[in-house]
């Protein structure tokens, strides 16, 4: 009984009780949560956050399943590769062109033929001395800019790639295609007959040449007829002025010319005074009825007409203004202002126009001569003559 | 001594420039005359000389002596004895620095751009070609020194071929000389190449004669190949144009009549001059009797309207040999195929006394 005794009194010393014990376990873990929590917290940006590893593999250069679009931001690790391949400090000019071409050519396969154009000038901006390197730039841009369909400057990057290398057979057929498209029928023929040189029986280049000499013969024979066209043209206009001088017409203005000629009203514009196949003169003339403020146009009366013959004609039936029906021809008075002296003069129905055109008094205005025509003896009549006396 | 024999040592390349110079005179005035010639030919090294001195650094050496050759070659006796000429070492082979066969000097010569004695080298090659026997040889000897004939005819269409200005019109003359030659017309008419469309345009060519007669005498003589005829006319060569061209005139035509004619025909201005030298209207109109030998060029040739343009230069010629000339080749074109009944009009054989009759009728039409 003693060890229990003893036993009771280290336990005594020592001992706990369950509850004690368990206070104190709780107490270790509450502390141990404490000083974790207390400990700084890390961020793991360098992992990939667990639910987004395919967005990431995507923007991985290595992983990546199609490439980024301009203006996308780029993964460091592109924008690193990046520096890395366009640094113009660790590449010299002839590797950076040699890069931007294997972009360009890059591009140009996936017919992105743009982006294949820029990739080119810059790889040419870069001015890396290399002359082949320099004359294949050229060659690539040019083609892009073939299949865009960009012919002149197509053409301009051919010519500057044969200015480096004048034996250089993709530049120079390129070339002579893009001159068949711009209608060059002569450097089409010069650049064929340089290709033929070297390889006589190139079938590319013969056919080439046979078009560039049938399309420069059906230019030239068009501008041929063109020139002829206008030749006989010019010789007509002169014609006609040279008949309106010798008559003594007198048009408006000072200088007798087509322009002087010129339909003023619309409703002319059809009937330009022209010489006819006898070549007589015929004009266009109008007549005005200041009565009821109305007009007649004549498309085309001949010189030698007589004013009756129109008159005739025209007052047939009984126009719908002709209220009284007292526009007979036989009743009707012919009469012309001269504007110069402001005057009326009146002609006689049974004359010609061209009599009473080559009078001193008669000018034609716009193109068109001009009467006024009234019924014999009314009071429309009395007015207008009172206006001019 | 005779004086020639003394000349001689000075028409040496190393001799004294002022020796060199006088004695070089000398003989350009011998060649001036018939017995000066006669002189000179008796003696071959003189010759050798020249064409050595042809070649010789300086300008005004190498081009009185090519004058020289120009004169000594424009005789038949001439040619045949430079071409005979050969240098002394007597084994054929050119091992010399300076080349001593005289065909192959002048092509050297030619094919340099910065010669300056291209021209007369042209117009020496011209007068050794003129004699159809030569030709064969000479085509040969144009392969020997490295040059193939398409760069003599580059040579020929490029403007600024030579640097020193010469015009290398006398080409023109070279190739119709050698135009008699089947196998240099059968290298100008290669179907697989484009060689005769080349030269084509020159039968207009304003400024030189030379240039112009020389390619029309060509066309001519390759207008005797019957078998090429079809491609001749046919759009692959299209020879027919550019024969009439130089024939016709600033007349008009109707709107109906004109869209028939070649387009090169078509539509031509009011200054339009035709052909001035009477010889070469002659022989195109012959280069055009000869396309009239079978019947469906014949009728080709009548469906394009080509009678027009003979009309109107029947009625502005004045030579008696040319409208004799363009009468022939109208009548064919305004007779009817029954008429003709052949297909092949040469394979007609005229009767011996007919065809002495036809040829007094034509003199007395050209005496007339």
């Amino acid at each position: 009984m003693d060890s229990k005794a003893t036993n009771a009194i280290s336990k005594g010393e020592m001992c706990m009780s369950d509850e004690k014990r368990r206070r104190l376990a709780e107490k270790l873990d509450q502390e141990l949560d404490e000083f974790i929590g207390g400990l700084e917290k890390r961020s793991s940006t360098d992992e990939w956050p667990e639910d987004r590893w395919q967005e990431e593999m995507e923007k991985h250069p290595f992983f990546m399943t199609k490439t980024p679009e301009a203006g996308e931001p780029l993964s460091p690790l592109m924008e690193g590769l990046q520096q890395l391949k366009y640094s113009e400090t660790d590449n010299t000019p002839q590797e950076l062109a040699a890069t931007y071409k294997e972009d360009g050519n890059y591009n140009f396969k996936i017919k992105k033929y743009r982006l294949a154009i820029m990739s080119y000038t810059e790889g040419l901006k870069q001015r890396c001395g290399d002359s082949v390197l320099e004359s294949e730039l050229y060659n690539n841009r040019a083609a892009a800019h073939f299949f865009l369909k960009n012919y002149r400057s197509c053409l301009f990057d051919c010519r500057a790639a044969l200015k480096i290398r004048s034996c250089y057979p993709k530049a120079q057929v390129r070339a002579a295609q893009c001159c068949m498209f711009l209608q060059r029928y002569d450097e089409c023929i010069a650049l064929c007959d340089k290709m033929l040189l070297g390889s006589p029986t190139d079938k590319v280049s013969l056919e080439l040449r046979a078009r560039a000499v049938a399309g420069k013969k059906m230019e030239e024979r068009n501008i041929r007829k063109q020139n002829v066209s206008e030749r006989k043209e010019k010789e007509k206009e002169q014609a006609l002025l040279r008949a309106i001088k010798e008559r003594g017409i007198h048009i408006e203005g000072t200088e007798l010319s087509m322009a002087a000629l010129e339909p003023s009203s619309p409703v002319v514009a059809q009937g330009h005074v022209h010489l006819d196949g006898k070549g007589s003169l015929v004009w266009p003339v109008m007549f005005l009825y200041p009565e009821y403020e109305v007009s007649d146009l004549v498309q085309e009366f001949c010189e030698d007409d007589t004013f009756s013959q129109h008159l005739t004609a025209m007052f047939e039936s009984t126009p719908d203004w002709d209220k009284d029906s007292s526009y007979i021809p036989s009743e009707l008075n012919i009469y012309y202002e001269c504007r110069g002296r402001h005057t009326l003069h009146q002609v006689t129905a049974s004359g010609t126009l061209g009599e009473v055109l080559a009078r001193e008094t008669y000018v034609v205005y716009g193109g068109t001569p001009c009467f006024l025509v009234t019924v014999r003896g009314s009071k429309v009549e009395q007015n207008l003559l009172a206006r001019y006396s | 001594m005779d004086s020639l024999e003394e000349i001689q040592n000075f028409l040496d390349v190393d001799a004294r420039f002022d020796l060199k110079t006088a004695a070089l005179q000398y003989v350009l005035g011998l060649t001036g005359t018939e017995a000066g010639r006669f002189l000179l030919l008796q003696r071959p090294c003189l010759l050798s000389s020249l064409i050595s001195l042809a070649q010789d650094k300086s300008e005004s050496i190498a081009k009185d002596a090519c004058l020289a050759i120009v004169n000594i070659s424009a005789d038949e006796a001439g040619a045949r004895a430079l071409l005979s000429n050969h240098d002394s070492k007597g084994d054929g082979q050119d091992t010399d620095l300076y080349y001593s066969n005289v065909v192959v000097v002048m092509i050297k010569i030619i094919m340099d751009p910065d010669s300056s004695v291209a021209d007369p080298g042209c117009m020496i090659l011209s007068n050794l070609t003129r004699s159809s026997g030569s030709t064969e040889r000479m085509i040969e000897l144009i392969k020997k020194c490295g040059f193939t004939l398409d760069h003599i005819v580059s040579v020929f269409t490029n403007q600024q071929y030579n640097k020193k200005g010469a015009t290398l019109h006398y080409l023109g003359s070279v190739f119709s000389n050698l135009s008699q030659s089947a196998t240099f017309r059968s290298y100008l008419l290669d179907h697989e190449r484009c060689v005769i469309q080349r030269l084509l345009p020159y039968t207009e060519y304003l400024p030189s004669h030379v240039r112009r007669g020389g390619i029309v005498g060509t066309l001519r003589n390759c207008c005797f190949d019957i078998e090429n005829h079809d491609w001749l006319l046919s759009p692959e060569v299209d020879i027919l144009p550019h024969l009439l061209l130089p024939l016709a005139g600033p007349e008009e035509f109707t709107d109906d009549e004109m869209d028939k004619l070649p387009l090169e025909l078509q539509y031509l201005p009011e200054d339009k001059m035709r052909e001035p030298d009477p010889d070469i209207r002659k022989m195109l109109l012959e280069a055009l009797i000869q396309l009239c030998a079978k019947r469906s060029s014949r009728e080709l040739i009548r469906d394009k309207n080509i009678y027009l343009i003979l009309r109107e230069l029947h009625k502005w010629e004045t030579d008696r040999r040319v409208l004799l000339a363009c009468e022939n080749v109208i009548d064919i074109l305004i007779r009817t195929e029954d008429e003709i009944g052949e297909d092949n009009i040469r394979d007609i054989d005229v009767p011996r006394d007919l065809h002495e009759k036809f040829q007094k009728m034509d003199e007395d039409f050209i005496k007339d």
